[in-house]
């Protein structure tokens, strides 16, 4: 076995954790930059179960927005992970600003894009992260960013009983997690992301609380205390109780007032309460706040993105931002009503309509069992009108998809302009924020 | 998970007996059955451990073809994989030096075995649950099949783990 000496030279120390340490090195071939991760092995603990996470997933995760682990080399006394150099983390780049912390909203929208990108990959891998925060978000020179810091991820979907609810740093820890949850899932990561959206754009921590109950307080203060109605299920948690004080829930914007209405949306439902109605990766990429972001392929090319105005935005911009992000937003809370009065109908249509799915098969089983006593044509026709029911239902759904399709697409300058308008006569009537909570 | 486990310690008696068979002398005294129960009692190892262990028996035989799963070597085997598989999938596990005693080896030989099977695994000790279930099947499926019928006496005892799983 190689030691790391052989293969690599070290350079400066770029830092000191808890149990490793990470120095710039160069590839003794390649002459490749890169960082070195060094891990003291404990005589009582072998190698540390961090490390034998880090090593196992991140060998597998290779995604642009994720941090490459490159090799590995272990000696007796240490073992070296050697990763794709990065040149800071987002913490101290937003504390190198001289904005507060705060980041450019474009960037910030782009860092967000690869942050949900980077997580949207682990997620369909099956791994939760666990422990997201901007320490642990790696950035380049080309913008690129990159998750690292695997130590306390793990595979989820295998039936394991030691879930630990110790996880994530506090302030970045989901509600359900603090109020003693292990059975929670990918949904941790995406609060965390949320805390991370609000402090890019806020410059500062959302909720930097400093014991257990002290973060639940703060975040109780900002979105309310939860009750059985937004959080199903919720005093069935171990660390539930009562007597909690009761806070109405303020407004995100307060909070956050660099960020426009899409944003505010999408970030309310990153945050959201109930673990299941949390949006997921995936959908969150889709969200319309990130529909000026083109996407130059991060980790090929990575110039500076700077977000071309989609074909809809473009006639508003020399009108201002705000114009362009009433606009938008105006558009947006259209179609979320008309979204909502489809999923009503669709679901009307379906308790209507559709047998649930058991009884489908229950009645398939029937079929199979009954097709000896010879009445199978009756049976089999009951079934193909079951089935051509399920199809009619999907053609609906179908066209009711295509149709939103189509609205989002269509959205013309004139529409536009009318739904600006009439964001600002609601905006003067105090009620911007409707529709938040979806 | 009850079931499983049971579904695992019934299955380990053909562990046990063809390896032995085979290769008897030289073999630690504790028969694979008592060092496995010894472990699940002491170490309080969480069933899906026991599963995993057959799955990085697999990968090892594959990554090297010259590792050989004998009575010979299985039992450090054993000991250094449910250490790897607790630290990597469950989020409570034991500090090495008590695997160690567990085990019957020194903190410091499980320290050196436990790099040496991650290096020999190459890593590779998360699954999914899909693969879990795969083998979860397989070893139910095998067990009855096992108990109807012995397995062939001269069958290469070298590649046991392949056994679990006829192509």
């Amino acid at each position: 076995m190689a030691s790391a000496a052989d293969k690599y030279i070290r350079l400066e120390k770029l830092g000191e954790g808890t149990y490793a340490t990470v120095y710039k090195g160069k590839a003794v071939n390649t002459g490749e930059i890169l960082a070195l991760k060094e891990i003291n092995l404990d005589v009582e603990e072998g190698a540390p179960s961090t490390a034998i996470r880090e090593i196992s997933l991140m060998k597998e995760l290779r995604h642009p927005n994720i941090v490459r682990l490159h090799d590995v080399i272990h000696t007796e006394k240490t073992l070296t992970l050697v990763f794709e150099f990065m040149d800071q983390d987002l913490k101290k780049y937003m504390d190198t600003l001289n904005t507060q912390g705060m980041i450019e909203p474009q960037r910030a929208k782009w860092f967000m894009f690869q942050l949900l990108r980077g997580i949207a990959f682990c997620h369909d891998n099956r791994v939760l992260h666990r422990d997201l925060k901007p320490q642990n978000l790696l950035i380049n020179q080309k913008l690129e960013l990159k998750l690292g810091d695997f130590g306390l991820a793990r595979a989820f979907g295998i039936p394991v009983n030691t879930f630990s609810n110790e996880v994530v740093t506090l302030w970045y820890r989901a509600p359900d997690v603090l109020l003693g949850s292990r059975n929670y899932s990918t949904s941790i990561d995406i609060w965390s992301a949320g805390c991370i959206f609000a402090e890019m754009y806020s410059g500062k921590p959302l909720f930097p609380g400093k014991t257990n109950e002290d973060q639940l307080q703060k975040i109780f203060k900002l979105l309310g205390t939860p009750n059985e109605q937004i959080w199903p299920r919720m005093s069935e948690l171990p660390e539930f109780r009562a007597d909690w004080p009761r806070h109405l829930r303020q407004h995100l914007q307060t909070r956050v007032p660099a960020l426009d209405y899409t944003g505010i949306d999408l970030l309310g439902r990153m945050l959201m309460y109930d673990p299941t109605q949390r949006i997921s990766a995936k959908d969150a990429l889709q969200h319309v706040f990130f529909n000026d972001i083109t996407m130059p392929h991060p980790g090929l090319h990575g110039p500076y993105p700077h977000s071309i105005p989609s074909p809809a935005m473009t006639p508003q911009r020399h009108n201002g931002v705000a114009a362009v992000n009433a606009a938008n937003t105006a558009a947006y809370m259209n179609q979320l009503q008309q979204q909502q009065q489809q999923q009503q109908q669709i679901a009307v249509q379906q308790q209507l309509q559709q047998p649930t799915p058991h009884v489908l098969l229950q009645q398939q089983q029937l079929l199979q069992q009954q097709q000896a006593f010879q009445n199978q044509q009756v049976l089999q026709a009951q079934a193909q009108v079951l089935q051509q029911q399920q199809q009619a239902l999907q053609q609906q759904i179908h066209a009711q998809q295509q149709q939103q399709a189509f609205m989002m697409n269509g959205r013309g300058a004139g529409s536009l302009q009318d739904a600006a308008m009439s964001m600002d006569a609601a905006q003067q009537g105090g009620m911007g924020g409707q529709g938040y909570m979806g | 998970m009850l079931q499983r486990l049971t579904a695992l310690n019934d299955r380990i008696p053909l562990h046990n007996s063809t390896l032995t068979r085979f290769h008897s002398r030289g073999a630690p005294q504790i028969s694979l059955v008592d060092y496995l129960q010894r472990i699940v009692r002491y170490a309080a190892l969480e069933p899906i451990c026991l599963l995993v262990l057959l799955i990085y028996i697999d990968r090892i035989c594959n990554r090297s073809r010259t590792f050989i799963v004998s009575s010979l070597t299985v039992h450090r085997l054993v000991i250094t994989a449910f250490c790897c598989a607790s630290k990597a999938l469950c989020d409570s596990y034991l500090t090495n030096a008590t695997y160690a005693k567990i085990g019957g080896v020194s903190t410091h030989e499980l320290n050196i075995l436990e790099l040496d099977f991650l290096s020999l695994i190459d890593w590779d000790v998360c699954c999914n649950a899909d693969l879990l279930q795969i083998y979860y099947v397989n070893l139910v499926k095998q067990h009855p099949a096992y108990t109807r019928k012995p397995p062939p006496p001269l069958r290469s005892p070298t590649r046991w783990a392949g056994q679990h799983h006829p192509p």
